[in-house]
């Protein structure tokens, strides 16, 4: 029954909007925002965008609130960042190489950014990213690390010493994607059963709808 | 975290597993238990025994057939977890969403925080013993359960909260029947004092047992009622606030002691300030729509956004990335509070003995559908 | 006759181990509690152990690691046995059915006498699943007990 609904439910919704509704706010926005490509040519996509997004643009009633941390953590960390921006008001992002995660997640926590929200791990076409979501209570501000590392060999160093809540987060992203993380005290796989074979959340591998 | 089968056993030593099936209610969550006599040395939780690989299913179904999907992780506070998706949708296609919506969003919201915290208080007597609890408890979360059906139509599980605004509009008498409920059900709850609080077998049970810290607590990731029961007064609804909660005028409530009986406490307070929220939206309820336009087939724009929410049990929050161009989500990463809890569970559970261990693991009130999504 | 009696004695007072593994485990308790009150009711104990139990009451989804311990459990109880397959998961599965990792239907492996459709199904539609149970015992329906 619920799978049903969903797919009736676009015949019954109102008219659609049309698609230009997002671009009557001031023109700017479309070209200045940082976008995503997954699949294709990402390394060039990086040197085209423009590192920040203007900031001074409230687009609702509410108060839009800025990232005041946004700019110490640019500088405490100017070497290591190889692109960063802000997104949707006010979570940065930074992307670093995976070989320097240690570093810079030691730079966070004297900023007193001490809880690991959760670790993701991401496939895109030919890189694999793992990133970082890093919450401070006393700043109440939220940065997401972005590290990229590469698909055929995807090593990166465990954060455990750091923050303990790391552990369980890198067991999952081991076990689902298969990045390896060195340095983990005990990474074997937790959700899927021992003797599962492969990665389920990579692209390759397909969901098959089993006969009846 | 050990792997206990590594571990040589003493000549003392027994090791113990509470398997997958087993009375408690919480479902197949299995322990492995490694005992001197009745002093428990080491647990591990073993998980995955109900892993449905929700994450992987996300990237096979379009953005609104996935919305029943989500209900189905912490399926005792069902809203809750609509809610991150929709608001991550938003996010990213800058859908503003009408002010009524958003009260009837936050009304909802706290009326399945007091059902969630009504069945921890039925489970939490379960497992100790009180099987009287345990009916009265289903008994008033049936009131709330009335009312949030006479909404969604479900009872149990709803995706009612849809990206835009929330599905139905509030039918005739809701207002009336909420307000009558709610003002009944205070009553109820002195009962609760004679069960809980003036019984000296609930109150030695629960009292310095799995003591944790504020520091501790923050750097193990644990939220939610664990971690205000520390000490630490964090609350997602007050530190990052998101819908309409900075217009809402709630406390924080926060114990110090860091036990399973300020857990307990915590989320009996948390009851009463849900009451007072959902008093206060309902005084101001504006008119309106109920549900901003979105275009039939959603397809937001390349990006990637990170929302939270505080859910019943903590903090959830949903990683989602889209490419421009499919009507599937490309990758979709939830963060749920009780996998979150349940891989600190160890740290203050161990060195006790092992009617503790159940007392502890019933205080930190962990759903499986959310730990193994 | 004293087939009768026995059909008779083993339909009144059917005791379940009720092995609830995701939310449809919510609405059997509230099928069990105050307002619906399926259990005393209807002469059913709830019972822990599967060695005293002799009817299954399969509440949720089933996923391959957990499918052994099913089984086992199955094997564990005395006949005669009856089982109760109880919302979609358990049916087919579910909303879940082209997951890697669930099974999908439990009478892939152990034998199902009753379907209980919903997704979770309202307690009202459990107790009824459980009357149609003792009204298939009581006609002598059920194939592996003739």
């Amino acid at each position: 029954m619920a799978e049903e609904e969903p797919v009736e439910k676009p015949e019954e919704k109102p008219a659609e909007k049309p698609v230009e509704q997002p671009e009557e706010k001031p023109v700017e926005k479309p070209v200045e925002k940082p976008v995503e490509r997954p699949v294709e040519e990402p390394e060039e996509k990086i040197e085209e965008r423009p590192v920040e997004k203007p900031e001074e643009e409230p687009k609702k009633e509410r108060p839009v609130i800025k990232s005041k941390v946004f700019d110490e953590i640019k500088e405490a960390l100017k070497d290591k960042i190889v692109d960063s921006w802000i997104m949707s008001e006010r979570r940065p992002f930074i992307i670093i190489k995976g070989e320097d995660i240690l570093k810079v997640a030691k730079t966070l926590v004297g900023m007193e950014f001490d809880h690991l929200s959760a670790i993701s791990g991401v496939e895109y076409g030919d890189r694999m990213e793992c990133a970082y979501h890093i919450w401070s209570y006393s700043k109440r501000e939220l940065v997401t690390v972005k590290a990229v590392i590469s698909k055929d060999n995807p090593k990166i160093d465990s954060l455990t010493p750091i923050w303990k809540s790391a552990d369980w987060h890198e067991r999952e992203t081991y076990d689902l994607m298969g990045i390896v993380f060195e340095g983990h005290p005990d990474l074997r796989r937790i959700l899927l059963s021992d003797d599962f074979k492969g990665h389920p959340l990579r692209k390759d591998f397909e969901l098959t709808e089993k006969p009846w | 975290m050990v792997q206990i089968s590594e571990i040589p056993t003493g000549p003392n030593e027994m090791i113990l597993n509470l398997g997958p099936q087993h009375p408690s209610t919480h479902g197949v969550c299995r322990l492995v238990l490694r005992t001197d006599g009745e002093k428990v040395l080491n647990i591990e939780p073993v998980i995955g025994y109900l892993h449905r690989g929700i994450e992987k299913l996300a990237e096979n179904r379009t953005y609104i057939q996935f919305l029943p999907l989500t209900d189905r992780l912490d399926y005792v506070a069902a809203m809750g977890n609509n809610m991150p998706y929709a608001m991550a949708i938003e996010d990213l296609m800058e859908i503003e969403v009408p002010e009524r919506a958003e009260y009837i969003r936050v009304i909802m919201l706290e009326l399945q925080r007091l059902a969630s915290h009504l069945l921890f208080v039925a489970t939490f007597g379960a497992d100790l013993g009180a099987w009287t609890v345990l009916m009265y408890g289903f008994r008033e979360r049936e009131r709330i359960l009335d009312l949030l059906e006479m909404v969604s139509g479900g009872r149990l599980l709803y995706s009612y909260i849809y990206p835009g605004g929330v599905r139905y509009d509030l039918p005739e008498g809701f207002v009336e029947k909420c307000r009558k409920t709610l003002k009944e059900l205070p009553k109820y709850f002195e009962d609760y004092n004679d069960y809980f609080y003036s019984n000296e077998i609930f109150l030695k049970r629960c009292e310095g047992v799995g003591v944790l810290k504020a520091e501790d607590a923050i750097n193990l990731g644990i939220t939610g009622p664990i971690l205000r029961a520390c000490g630490a007064p964090h609350d997602l609804r007050k530190d990052d606030p998101y819908s309409i909660y900075d217009q809402l005028d709630f406390k924080v409530i926060t114990e110090k002691e860091g036990d399973t009986l300020a857990r307990f406490n915590v989320r009996m307070g948390e009851i009463y300030e849900s009451i007072n929220i959902v008093n206060q939206a309902l005084d101001s309820l504006p008119e309106g729509d109920f549900r901003a336009k979105v275009p039939k087939v959603l397809k937001p724009p390349p990006g990637a956004v990170y929302s939270r929410t505080e859910a019943p049990r903590g903090e959830l929050s949903i990683y989602l990335l889209s490419d421009g161009e499919s009507k599937n989500p490309y990758r979709l990463k939830i963060r749920s509070p009780s996998f979150c809890n349940l891989s600190a569970f160890p740290f203050f559970a161990e060195g006790d003995i092992l009617a503790n261990v159940v007392a502890n693991f019933a205080g930190i009130d962990i759903v499986l559908g959310d730990v193994d999504r | 006759m004293d087939r009768l009696l026995l059909r008779w004695a083993r339909r009144k007072a059917l005791w379940p181990m009720t092995f609830g593994l995701a939310c449809c485990a919510i609405e059997m308790m509230a099928a069990g509690a105050s307002r619906f009150d399926l259990f005393e009711r209807f002469g059913m104990l709830f019972r822990a152990s599967p060695r005293q139990s002799d009817l299954m009451i399969v509440a949720g989804t089933v996923t391959d690691k957990m499918a052994p311990n099913v089984k086992r459990l199955y094997d564990q109880m005395p006949e005669p046995k009856y089982v109760i397959a109880m919302g979609e998961c358990a049916i087919c599965g579910g909303p879940f059915y082209d997951s890697y990792s669930v099974l999908d239907g439990v009478d892939k492996i152990i034998p199902v006498d009753i379907y209980v459709p919903g997704c979770p199904p309202r307690p009202e539609t459990l107790i009824y699943g459980v009357l149609k149970l003792r009204e298939r015992i009581k006609n002598n329906d059920i194939e592996r007990y003739k």
